[in-house]
């Protein structure tokens, strides 16, 4: 099998190694034009994360080896090649388990993670959309994203967060079913708050307002946030102007007694229409507290920011509920809050607890998950095996067909014409039958061979009808 | 006719027993858990059909023994589900009302000769108040079902406990509507035959007749009422008063206690 890879990784190497060595679109696309116009290579992908770089390929030239490969990247790159106890290479068999293991998400930082299929298939487009890829990676790829699929619906890996962000998601998920007609309050707008604001983004909230002490703090937030959902900062509005769903009055879970609701499953990496942003100081927080479904906080105030008082006794009436996510160490939302009736406060220890609890879930589907990779596996390694009886099959027919013609013109000559047709579908038929048994036998030993069999039942076969090696 | 009614009273089982299949992979698998179910409205849709002819068969609606009213409670249960599916789009508690449907009407079809073949007199009354109060009690069953749900998954919410089964389940807000729709549609049958039972009542026998010799009619009648208030009031508090999700739901529970006595008392004065 010719299929190989390498590349760097998280386990081995740190982020600053993995940046240096990090193959843009542009590096990407120029390494598969070069590798495989230049014949080093038959076939090339590149897979870049933030995880890992690696490169799958099929050897053109014989000195196309792994080492070869990464230096080549890494002239592009202009960087020096990483120690060898960086870089890993797996050949045959080995990389198509590699390639099935990083697609399930089992060789991903965070076990079962999602993401990772995606980057895979645009890894995929990008090398096929530049020719690098043939009749090998497709369809090694193609098994890939089937592995994926399957690792994610037959087996737990991918289910339940993997990061407190993520259980934070979850949990408003959990409560709210439809996040695009919910409202979002960031309560600080540092590192925290920026990577919270992402994944309820991800997951399609619709109205996101960032409260900071600093205002302007918080309107570079809304700015980087608002850039990265639609690439225009046009979100600015008077804080007073745009008021959040609930404070408009509207409850979709108990209005509209036939909603329109969607034909298929949701995906959480399908992006609403625009969000609507908007940035207020830290102390209007507990006026607006009730206008919104969810709030993160994570300043780093040292007291309270909502402290447990007469102002949030209001929030115990409100019809629909509200989930707070106190992030912060000390803790920026007083414990007390969480006894109203319609709140539902968690704080870190509560999203850690959660979030090892998923983990551990998805542990325990490590095992199955390794089976379907090592299933598919060897449905390729077959696959494969078939394909080396092809060539033979191909002479086999060329060849019957040569002495089927040779034939024809040797006693078509003795038949009228309006019989000849007759004679070449006599012909035809018999050559056919006569090449079913033996085709069905390669195949089949291509298919149960373990230890080269198959190479055995291709050499008789030429041996018998006499094809040339 | 006859034939015809037989062979569909047969194939009804089957059929929600496929929807129970569908429903079940639904939920196991999580597949498909948001959308519409377009053969669950054929299946219904055939059952109701069937109750028609039934109707146009025996000259009145199919309302005594054990076999019509357990096919009944099929149909209804199946009308309330596909009501609050069609509202919400949430198909993954429709494994949970399968089940009764497949019970009820795997009964009625086997108790079911008598389903179809009966042609004995029966009050005109039956036919007006009967499905109006099945249809009640199904759609207020099925609120306090959703409603137990939703309670359930607050308490665990709000304990930190996030458990497998409940993940599997709709969220907080969706089990909320979906209790809802069920308590609109209950509450509205339910007005509908307190209404058709004080019609009936009430010029024939006179109201004294409820508390003269028949205590236990005017039971049945005072929890019905009660029943009645209490929805009321949670439909009032709902719409004009914005009551939370959980008041909305412990009332359903409340009112479905309400209901479950008007139920004995029925059995006891049909």
């Amino acid at each position: 099998m010719n299929i190989s890879v390498t590349g760097i990784n998280h386990r081995e190497a740190s982020v600053g190694e993995r940046e240096r060595l990090s193959l843009s679109e542009e590096d990407a696309r120029t390494f598969l034009h070069d590798t495989t116009h230049s014949g080093l290579l038959n076939e090339a992908l590149v897979l870049d994360t933030c995880n890992r770089t690696e490169i799958y390929f099929v050897k053109g030239r014989k000195d196309a080896g792994p080492r070869r490969v990464m230096e080549h990247a890494c002239r592009i790159t202009g960087t020096e090649l990483p120690s060898a106890d960086m870089i890993y290479q797996y050949a045959g068999l080995d990389a198509v388990n590699h390639l099935f293991r990083v697609a399930a998400g089992l060789d991903s930082q965070v076990v079962g993670e999602d993401e990772i299929l995606g980057q895979v298939k645009d890894a995929y487009s990008q090398a096929h959309s530049a020719g690098s890829t043939d009749v090998l990676l497709n369809k090694l790829l193609h098994r890939a994203f089937r592995v994926g699929k399957r690792v994610r619906t037959e087996t737990l890996l991918s289910q339940g967060a993997g990061s407190v962000p993520g259980a934070a998601v979850e949990l408003a998920r959990q409560m709210f079913s439809r996040l695009e007609d919910r409202s979002a309050l960031l309560i600080g707008a540092g590192e925290t708050a920026e990577t919270a604001a992402r994944a309820l983004l991800d997951a399609g909230v619709g109205y996101l307002a960032v409260a900071n002490r600093t205002l302007e703090r918080a309107e570079e937030l809304a700015d980087r946030l608002a850039a990265d959902v639609d690439r225009s900062a046009e979100w600015r509005t008077t804080p007073c102007g745009m008021r959040t769903p609930r404070e408009r009055g509207m409850c979709p879970a108990l209005t509209g007694l036939f909603q329109k609701s969607d034909s298929g499953e949701r995906s959480s990496k399908e992006k609403p229409s625009t969000p609507t942003f908007r940035t207020m100081e830290l102390d209007d927080v507990p006026e607006s507290i009730s206008g919104f479904d969810v709030a993160i906080s994570s300043t780093g105030a040292q007291g309270h920011i909502l402290p447990r008082n007469g102002s949030l006794d209001s929030l115990s009436s409100l019809p629909a509920p509200l989930l707070m996510v106190d992030i912060a160490v000390p803790r920026d939302i007083d414990p007390q809050v969480g006894e109203l009736s319609n709140v539902f406060l968690y704080n870190i220890d509560d999203l850690d607890a959660l979030v090892e609890k998923n983990q551990q879930r998805r542990r325990k589907e490590i095992s199955r998950a390794e089976a379907i990779v090592e299933e598919e596996a060897e449905r390729f390694r077959r696959w494969m095996d078939v394909r080396r009886v092809v060539p033979t099959i191909k002479e086999l027919r060329a060849r019957m067909e040569e002495l089927q013609q040779a034939e024809i013109e040797k006693y078509g000559d003795n038949f009228e014409p309006s019989d000849r047709e007759d004679l070449e579908k006599f012909a035809r038929s018999l050559c056919r039958k006569i090449l079913h048994e033996p085709i069905t036998y390669l195949r089949q030993a291509a298919e149960d061979s373990t230890d080269g069999e198959h190479v055995a039942a291709a050499e008789a076969v030429r041996d018998i009808f006499d094809l040339e090696d | 006719m006859k034939l015809v009614l037989l062979g569909i009273s047969a194939l009804l089982p089957l059929l929600y027993l496929g929807l129970l299949l569908d429903y079940g992979a639904t939920f196991l698998l999580q597949s498909r858990t948001t959308g519409r179910t377009p053969w669950l409205w054929g299946v219904v849709g055939l059952h109701g059909g069937f109750l028609a002819a039934q109707i146009f068969y025996l000259d009145h609606p199919p309302l005594q023994g054990g076999a019509a009213l357990m096919g009944l409670l099929a149909f209804c249960t199946a009308l309330v589900y596909l009501v609050v599916e069609l509202a919400t789009g949430e198909r993954r508690t429709g494994a949970f009302m399968m089940v009764p449907v497949l019970l009820f009407q795997y009964g009625a079809t086997l108790l079911g000769t008598a389903q179809v073949g009966t042609v004995a007199p029966q009050p005109e009354w039956l036919g007006l108040h009967v499905p109006p109060a099945l249809l009640a009690f199904v759609g207020l069953t099925v609120s306090a079902v959703y409603a137990a749900l939703h309670l359930a998954l607050r308490r665990n919410l709000k304990r930190h406990h996030v458990g497998v089964f409940f993940d599997r389940l709709p969220s907080l807000d969706l089990l909320a509507t979906m209790s809802w729709h069920s308590l609109l549609l209950g509450f509205g049958f339910l007005t509908l035959a307190i209404v058709t039972g004080a019609v009936y009542f009430g010029p024939t026998a006179g109201v004294s007749a409820l508390f003269d010799g028949n205590p236990w009619l005017a039971a049945k009648v005072a929890a019905g009422v009660v029943a009645w208030l209490i929805y009321l009031a949670t439909v009032v508090g709902r719409f004009a008063g914005s009551w939370s999700s959980g008041r909305i739901s412990r009332f359903s529970l409340t009112g479905f206690c309400a209901v479950v006595v008007v139920l004995g008392l029925s059995a006891i004065f049909p």
